[in-house]
């Protein structure tokens, strides 16, 4: 036992840095290994392309389209608008649309109001609604926007206070049946 | 004397054998690393088709390795998002693995794009943004590497986005990869 002992404490300390050696490389080869890797290949071919849905003009409120027709500042007050935008599908698809707040500022002023779409024949959809400064409806039902189909945003306000208000809004246009869709910006500001 | 010069031997004997064994050992890791590559064709990453394949108009081949993606549109002012064109899929039930994406290239005017981004939707989303600031593109670092779980699939979501005065038909190119860590 003793000689064992003895024999066995002489040769702890090259045994230990050979090992501690071998430790050292080993963790050298793990880290080429981790760079090892395979590829998928994805190519994207993205094309500018005109819009096939536009914005365009109403008959109340005061309102500002931006180039292409993409995006508008809707100005109006305290009162009932129908309509102060129209939402114009220019091509023969179908689409869906929808209305969903981002931002806003100042709606504390906003006892009732309520953005709705319409169309000729078809009920009313409401969209937005803010009562007594806070929202009820953030983002709307989708509602069906047919080929060829014009959809109506119209607008109803009541304030308490004077001031101005904003609600900053994606129109949401959904290619039905995917989870495909754009997104234009439309301003209201409500004094 | 003797003690010294058998503890120097003893000491020199080992180390000359573990580089030994690791200059061994480093020939069976690469010879594995050879081995991987020809399993390549039977990996267990590979990609698959997404709810909105046919409008961003994705193709598959090379048994779901590689993929294109051509009817992306780029709209004025607006922002188009592919939530689910393509997805990538961990075929194995019993391994997670580890991905990355990378840039590989990038072709077309950068004057009327704004950005177009790719996002792998792993629990810890990883992106790939190319923007344009109307003269040129910035292309984006390779990402970090994150987990896919086994027998799990992914969605790549594409958003687009041209600006305001963008003409039509104007086209912008665009390959990744993405990296499967072995």
């Amino acid at each position: 036992m003793v000689r064992y002992s003895r024999y066995s404490g002489k040769i702890s300390n090259p045994v230990l840095a050979a090992a501690a050696l071998l430790i050292f490389l080993s963790l050298l080869l793990q880290s080429v290994l981790g760079t090892a890797y395979y590829s998928l290949a994805m190519n994207a071919y993205a094309s500018v392309s005109s819009p096939p849905v536009i914005l365009q003009n109403g008959t109340a409120g005061t309102c500002t389209i931006y180039a292409n027709n993409t995006s508008a500042k809707v100005n109006v007050a305290n009162t009932t608008y129908d309509y102060v935008l129209r939402v114009n599908n220019t091509i023969a698809d179908s689409w869906q649309i929808r209305l969903k707040k981002y931002a806003d500022s100042n709606i504390n002023r906003l006892q009732n109001c309520t953005i709705y779409f319409h169309n000729s024949t078809d009920g009313t959809s409401s969209q937005v609604h803010i009562e007594n400064g806070a929202y009820t409806q953030d983002t709307g039902t989708w509602y069906n926007l047919p080929s060829l189909a014009t959809i109506y945003i119209a607008i109803t306000v009541v304030t308490n206070s004077t001031g101005t208000s904003h609600v900053h809004s994606y129109l949401e246009i959904l290619t039905p049946n995917t989870s495909t869709y754009a997104q234009y910006v439309i301003a209201f500001e409500i004094t | 004397m003797k003690r010294v010069f058998s503890k120097s031997a003893k000491m020199l004997v080992l180390t000359l054998m573990g580089i030994l064994v690791i200059s061994a050992t480093a020939a069976v890791y690469y010879s594995l690393d050879m081995t991987s590559t020809i399993t390549t064709a039977a990996n267990d990453i590979w990609f698959v088709e997404g709810l909105d394949n046919v409008t961003a108009g994705v193709t598959l081949f090379n048994d779901n390795k590689s993929a294109t993606l051509t009817d992306l549109k780029a709209y004025p002012n607006i922002t188009m998002t592919y939530d689910d064109p393509i997805k990538v899929r961990n075929n194995n039930t019993g391994t997670n693995h580890f991905v990355r994406l990378t840039p590989v290239s990038l072709t077309g005017t950068a004057t009327y794009f704004v950005y177009i981004n790719f996002t792998l939707q792993t629990s810890t989303p990883i992106s790939l943004n190319y923007t344009s600031n109307g003269a040129s593109w910035t292309t984006p670092s390779q990402t970090s590497f994150v987990q896919v779980d086994m027998n799990t699939e992914y969605s790549i979501v594409v958003e687009t986005m041209a600006n305001a005065t963008a003409p039509a038909d104007q086209i912008a190119t665009i390959e990744i990869a993405v990296e499967v860590q072995l």
